[in-house]
This record gives structure tokens, sequence and C-alpha cells, in this order.
């Protein structure tokens, strides 16, 4: 049963991917995708390699499968940003900010940046594993990686700044 | 020596990365000490890593659908198969025998078996040994009021960050590790002056675990003391004088206990 515990412990990073794809507010339908991607890894797991490592193969099979089921919706999956769920522990308040305007940054990147940031800045993927899992060359990787990265910065430092700002305006209320 | 307008920003993101070759990554640490602004760039960009693996992590804690498990079916090729089946009962015939009970047991299950004080001690001194000599980045969050959110959400336990311990150590940041499945494990780095590195360990046994009062282990390097109480282990590891590493360590069993530390034994 080895093969069936080495893809079972891929699934919370398959998940991840998923929703950084779909939506974070799309939790049902990442999760669908994740499956997809499941069933078409299992059917084709003897096409697998161990000398590569797994979680980069599922990425590619997920990738692909995402970009195919977008083509064939023609793009409604990008129509608008969702709410992002709240965390189910309740946190610092500034932590929690600074997560939520950080998650709802990066999902107004365009999808091929956002990928990149999660494979390479997230799951720490080498750039040759990222650029052969999407199917680019490795300076395409890093030039998005480096697109990606200074818009992000550019938004949180305008997001944390104005929440920082609306949260003393609300604890300045008058008595 | 190239100017620091030779980086370009391909560059600057394979440094950032660990992908840059030794020649191009001392370039870049050089013409970083000669102009601040690209410091602040690469501090800023090393800071924005490490909130988005934080802001990105939860998910991965959420309990896997069923769904998704019964996915997970690698197919083989039907003879493989077949023999499989054919062994499952066959050895599913020997009921009750110790060797099916392991064979079927959760994987979790069976490496709860395998968990004792000395493999979390083996632990706590890796993960010691690992990151204290690391000089870019020891620790994985280093603002306290974060820290100790993300480690209390992941532990799923209150976890305390203390500021300072006794003999003038300073918080300097903590880490979430693997421990057991289902028992990350964290862990805090303190500094003293003189630079002197002590990392405090702990995460939950993964089967219930008798309480053991403070017990000193001496290495070459590093001497670690560790207890166990309430089913979580704890230890602190360091280069210190053991006396005053008893200190340090009442004060975290104080801290995280809310009493007295057990006597040394």
């Amino acid at each position: 049963m080895a093969s069936r515990e080495l893809l079972v412990e891929q699934i919370p990073h398959l998940r991840r991917y998923a929703r950084v794809l779909v939506g974070y507010g799309r939790a049902d339908e990442a999760d669908d995708l994740v499956q997809d991607t499941l069933e078409r890894a299992c059917a084709k797991w003897h096409l697998w390699q161990s000398d590569r490592s797994l979680r980069p193969w599922l990425f590619s099979i997920m990738h692909n499968l995402f970009v195919d089921q977008r083509m064939a919706s023609s793009g409604a999956l990008e129509q608008s940003l969702d709410e992002i769920p709240e965390p189910k522990v309740a946190a610092g308040q500034e932590a929690w900010l600074d997560a939520i305007s950080l998650i709802q940054s990066v999902h107004n990147l365009p999808l091929p940046l956002r990928e990149v940031l999660l494979l390479v800045c997230i799951e720490g993927l080498g750039y040759r594993e990222a650029a052969q899992t999407l199917g680019i060359p490795m300076g395409t990787v890093m030039s998005r990686l480096s697109r990606a990265r200074a818009q992000l910065l550019q938004c949180t430092e305008g997001k944390t700044a104005a929440a920082r700002a609306s949260l003393q305006v609300v604890g300045r209320k008058m008595p | 020596m190239k100017a620091v307008d030779d980086i370009s920003s391909d560059e600057l993101m394979a440094y950032i990365d660990g992908e840059l070759g030794d020649t191009r990554r001392q370039d870049v640490e050089r013409a970083a000490q000669e102009n601040p602004a690209l410091a602040h760039r690469i501090d800023a960009l090393r800071e924005q890593a490490a909130r988005l693996r934080e802001a990105f992590s939860p998910v991965l804690d959420e309990p896997v659908p069923t769904r998704l498990l019964h996915s997970a079916r690698p197919r083989r090729n039907r003879w493989a198969q077949a023999a499989m089946v054919a062994a499952a009962l066959g050895l599913g015939a020997a009921v009750g025998s110790l060797t099916t009970r392991w064979a079927f047991a959760p994987r979790a299950e069976r490496i709860a078996r395998q968990d004792r004080p000395n493999r979390f001690l083996e632990q706590a001194r890796l993960a010691y040994a690992v990151y204290t000599p690391d000089p870019r980045r020891p620790v994985e969050v280093r603002r306290r009021s974060a820290l100790v959110t993300w480690l209390t959400r992941r532990m799923g336990r209150p976890i305390a960050a203390p500021d300072e311990l006794p003999h003038g150590l300073e918080l300097i940041g903590g880490r979430l590790l693997p421990g057991m499945p289902d028992h990350p494990a964290a862990q805090l780095m303190y500094q003293d002056a003189q630079g002197r590195r002590v990392t405090v360990y702990l995460r939950g046994m993964a089967k219930p675990t008798a309480p053991t009062a403070f017990r000193i282990i001496d290495g070459k390097h590093v001497t670690t003391l560790y207890w166990i109480d309430g089913n979580w282990g704890y230890a602190l590891s360091g280069n210190l004088p053991r006396g005053q590493l008893l200190d340090v360590s009442r004060a975290l069993y104080r801290c995280y206990a809310g009493k007295q530390g057990p006597a040394a034994e």
C-alpha cells in the first residue's frame, strides 16, 4: 500500500495549490479539482517515475487539468474575487489582517504569476522543477516570479497601511 | 567585482531563492552592503516569502475530506492487484495475530507505537544542531505576536514564547517542524549578549507518555534538559553551563505548567 500512502501525504499540498488556482473562497470547487487530479494520477500511476518527486508531477497534472477546464468554461472561473472565509481560530487582529490582505493580494495577481509564486515561494520548488511543472522555460519562471513579487510588495505595503489606519480610526471612537 | 546596477531582477530572485552560484551570490551580498536600497529590498522580499508561507499554511492542517481519500487509490496492473488481494485474504485468515494487526494498523497509529522519549530527544537535538548555526534564517517567524498566534494555531494548544529568559536570553523567533504524525513540533530560539543560542523544542507525544522529571543529557557540544508533562515533551538545548540551563528550564516549566518545576534528577 506504499504508493497509496505516498499519494495521501500529498493531498494537503494539492488542496493548497487548488485553492490558489481556483480561489481561496471556493474550497469545494478546489477540492473537486483535487479529486480530478487524484483520479487522473491514479489512472496514470504507472507513468510516474519514482526518481522524480511526486509532488511536482501531481502539480503538473493539476495545472494541466485546470487549464483545460478553464478553456472549456471560457474563463468563467475568473469572474469575481471571492470572500475569504474567516480563520476558525481567533487570532491576533493584526496578524489576521496581515494574512487576509496578503491572500487577497495574491488572488489579485494574474494566474500565471500566482502559480509561480505558490510553487517557488510557498512550496519551495526549485526553478527547474517549477519550469517542468508548468511546461515553461526557466527564464519565464524567473521573470514571472520577479513581477509577482514586485506587484505583491506594492499592494501589501499599500493595503497594510490602509488597514492599520482604519483600525486606528475605529480605536479612536468617541466615548 | 560587478557594479550594483549589474544585478538583474532575475539574479535578485535567484539570490532570494538560493539558486544563485557562489560567485554571484557574493557579488549580491557585497552590493547589498554598499547599497542600502538593495539591502532593504532583499529584506522586504525575504519577509514577504515568510509571510506568504505563513498565510498559506493553515490549509495544510485542515482535515482531508473522505471523498479525496477515496480517490487516492493508485491502480496497479491486474496481476499485481490480484496477488495483493490474495495476500491480504491470507493474512486476514490469521485473525488476532499481532502481525496482522500491525500490517493493517493505520500508519499514524503504527508510528505512534514507535514514539518514545528517546525519539523526542533525538529530534530536539537534531533541530538544535540544524538551526542554531544558521546565520541567515535561524527562525521562520520573528515577530512575537505572529509567532505565538501561528504556533498556537498549528500546535492546537497555547504556546507561550516569553520575550526573555534568565541569564539574558532574548527571543529571536521560532519555527514549526515535523514531529510525529498529527503532532507537529515547535522550536523557539533564544540568544544571549554573547551570541550563544539555545532552543526550546516541544511537541505532543504521539502516545500517552508518563511524566518525567527534569533529565539532563550532556553531549559533546550541547547539553539538553528535557521533561515530559501532561503528554507534552519539552527540551531545552544549548551550550551553556548546566546551572544556567536549569534556571532557564525552571522558568520555562513555570511558564508552561503554571507551577513549580519538578526537582532535577
